[in-house]
């Protein structure tokens, strides 16, 4: 089970806003799900490495991922902006005051 | 026979041919949107101007006999997650619903040098997250099989435009059975290539270390020249690669096939267990041999998945943020920094990401990192090493592609759990980073069911040559 001050800590960890049904029922579902994760502590992995990245991976991309180091035309950076932020000023994003 | 009915293949051919032209053929899309898509709920965008305008250049072409590309003027639909300069990509989320492409995807980029003619954008969970499409922020697609049923999920859109003959194939994305599970719920063919094959340059993100992107289509054949137009590395995903060239593709007959009985489960609908065993048993003496396998660790590879992909998704989605993405309004001077963030998420985000965000979140955090995030890590080696073992013993394995025939809208949105369910034949593919493809079995309570072909990494061809002889073998002439 999750206790409630849990949820809010994640929550904030997030940086979600929930209602207080929210937070309830997220603290219902979770503890379901959590759960089920716990059928995990039965898997022995003594011995068992991560699979962050196969060793195949590895292999193949050592192989590709490195080009020449030229430089590309990229778009102007105002057409990219001003297709997804919601604020901005001359071309700059506008940001609120953070300090 | 309308043409929006046609094969990619036969319109080609008809299309070379002077039979018919890209025009029509666009045309015949078109109009199959208007008439049945108020009752589907497939697009959420359609491109009728463009369209036509890039089926008549093909025209012109033909009509020049200047060589033109194996899609040209070939309408495909393409799922609202994959960027086309200029258009809408929402992701089906309202977080981006005034967001407009900036650039193509490298899938986009290669399609239209090759002139396909693009309908418009498809339908999904929100963020691809979800089995239904029932998650997404706009609507939900109905299954055209039976309307009162879901198409599945997340690329729910481009299955059901498929199967309700709206385009000739389309774009969707696999993190954990985004392609194969609607396609089997649809009665379509679809193609999760191996974790590499296709960039993902492009892709609004969702779990980075599983996403793909794949073709849906109304035979194999066709999909196979979509993935071969989509395919190969890309500079600008650095986890793109060349495919290496395949071992010796065998003959039918050569073909040793593997079962693994732990995808036959309790719970599962026991329509469908018997038409998989039915349809493998149809197959049987055309094949070297069919035998049982197993793969010890599939039943924990739902919670492995669920774990990591979660964790990866509240990662990728921390850019959400309101400055660059949103809808709050940022000229609201009393709100903090703090404030538009919490917000901007809070009323953005539908319930579903809200929820693996939270779960991502959690898994990563601190005291919780070892026991849930690094513990599935670990178990996904053994995943992996389960399906290394079987391609030793056997070169391609059956098995069915959803635990369940479509379901009843809203059937399964009050328990999350439930409905991650939906996706337990199809997440250790992902998880192991191996290519499969769901092509239809036959029916069930008249509605289709799926069978996946699992093949080792970077065995495509292979794949494509095997689904085409199951698919003479079994369809009804």
């Amino acid at each position: 089970m999750i206790s409630e001050e849990d949820i809010k800590h994640i929550a904030q960890l997030a940086h979600l806003e929930l209602s207080e049904n929210e937070l309830k029922k997220m603290g219902k579902e979770l503890s379901l799900i959590l759960d089920y994760f716990n059928s995990l502590k039965e898997v022995d992995v003594t011995e068992v490495r991560p699979a962050f990245y196969s060793k195949e991976e590895k292999r193949l991309s050592l192989l590709e991922t490195t080009r020449e180091d030229k430089t590309q035309k990229e778009k102007n950076k105002k057409e990219v902006l001003k297709d997804a932020a919601p604020c901005q000023e001359k071309g700059f994003l506008k940001v609120k005051k953070v300090i | 026979m309308e043409l929006s009915q046609l094969t990619i293949k036969a319109a080609r051919e008809k299309l070379l041919a002077r039979e018919i032209s890209a025009l029509e053929l666009t045309q015949s899309c078109l109009e199959k949107i208007a008439a049945s898509d108020k009752e589907i709920g497939a697009f959420l965008d359609v491109f009728e101007e463009q369209a036509l305008s890039q089926a008549k250049q093909v025209d012109d072409k033909i009509k020049a006999k200047e060589r033109i590309g194996p899609l040209a003027g070939i309408p495909l639909a393409i799922k609202d997650n994959i960027l086309i300069e200029g258009e809408q990509c929402t992701a089906a989320s309202q977080i981006l619903a005034n967001y407009r492409a900036s650039y193509d995807a490298t899938v986009i980029r290669k399609l239209k040098k090759e002139e396909t003619v693009f309908l418009g954008k498809t339908n999904l969970d929100e963020f691809a997250m979800g089995s239904s499409t029932e998650n997404s922020g706009f609507q939900t697609t109905r299954n055209p099989n039976d309307t009162s049923r879901v198409a599945g999920g997340s690329s729910g859109g481009s299955a059901a435009a498929v199967k309700a003959d709206q385009c000739l194939g389309a774009l969707g994305s696999d993190t954990g059975g985004s392609i194969r599970q609607p396609a089997s719920l649809c009665g379509v063919v679809g193609m999760k290539p191996s974790y590499g094959a296709v960039s993902r340059h492009g892709l609004i993100a969702f779990a980075s270390s599983f996403d793909q992107i794949g073709p849906l289509a109304k035979t194999v054949a066709d999909a196979e020249i979509i993935f071969e137009a989509i395919k190969g590395k890309d500079s600008n995903d650095a986890t793109s690669l060349t495919i290496p060239q395949e071992k010796k593709i065998k003959k039918p007959s050569e073909i040793r096939i593997g079962v693994p009985k732990e995808y036959f489960v309790e719970g599962m609908e026991k329509a469908v267990e018997k038409n998989v065993k039915q349809f493998i048993h149809k197959v049987e003496g055309s094949l070297a041999s069919i035998e049982e396998i197993s793969l010890p660790h599939t039943k924990y590879a739902l919670a492995s998945y669920v774990l990591i992909s979660a964790s990866e998704a509240s990662a990728n989605l921390a850019r959400y943020d309101g400055t660059r993405y949103g809808l709050s309004d940022p000229k609201n001077e009393a709100l903090t920094l703090k404030d538009l963030y919490f917000k901007t998420r809070g009323e953005c985000f539908g319930e579903e990401v809200k929820r693996r965000i939270m779960i991502g979140s959690y898994a990563l955090s601190s005291g919780y990192y070892d026991a849930y995030y690094l513990k599935a890590q670990k178990v996904r080696t053994l995943i992996r090493q389960d399906f290394e073992k079987a391609f030793q013993q056997v070169d391609f394995i059956l098995a069915p592609t959803s635990p369940f025939l479509a379901f009843k809208i809203g059937e399964k949105t009050d328990n999350a759990l439930s409905m991650y369910l939906a996706d337990i034949f199809t997440v250790s593919i992902n998880l192991a980073g191996l290519p499969s493809l769901s092509m239809p079995a036959g029916r069930a309570n008249g509605l289709p069911v799926g069978i996946q072909i699992i093949g080792d990494r970077f065995q495509e061809k292979g794949i494509f040559k095997l689904a085409s002889f199951l698919e003479q073998l079994t369809t009804d002439k």
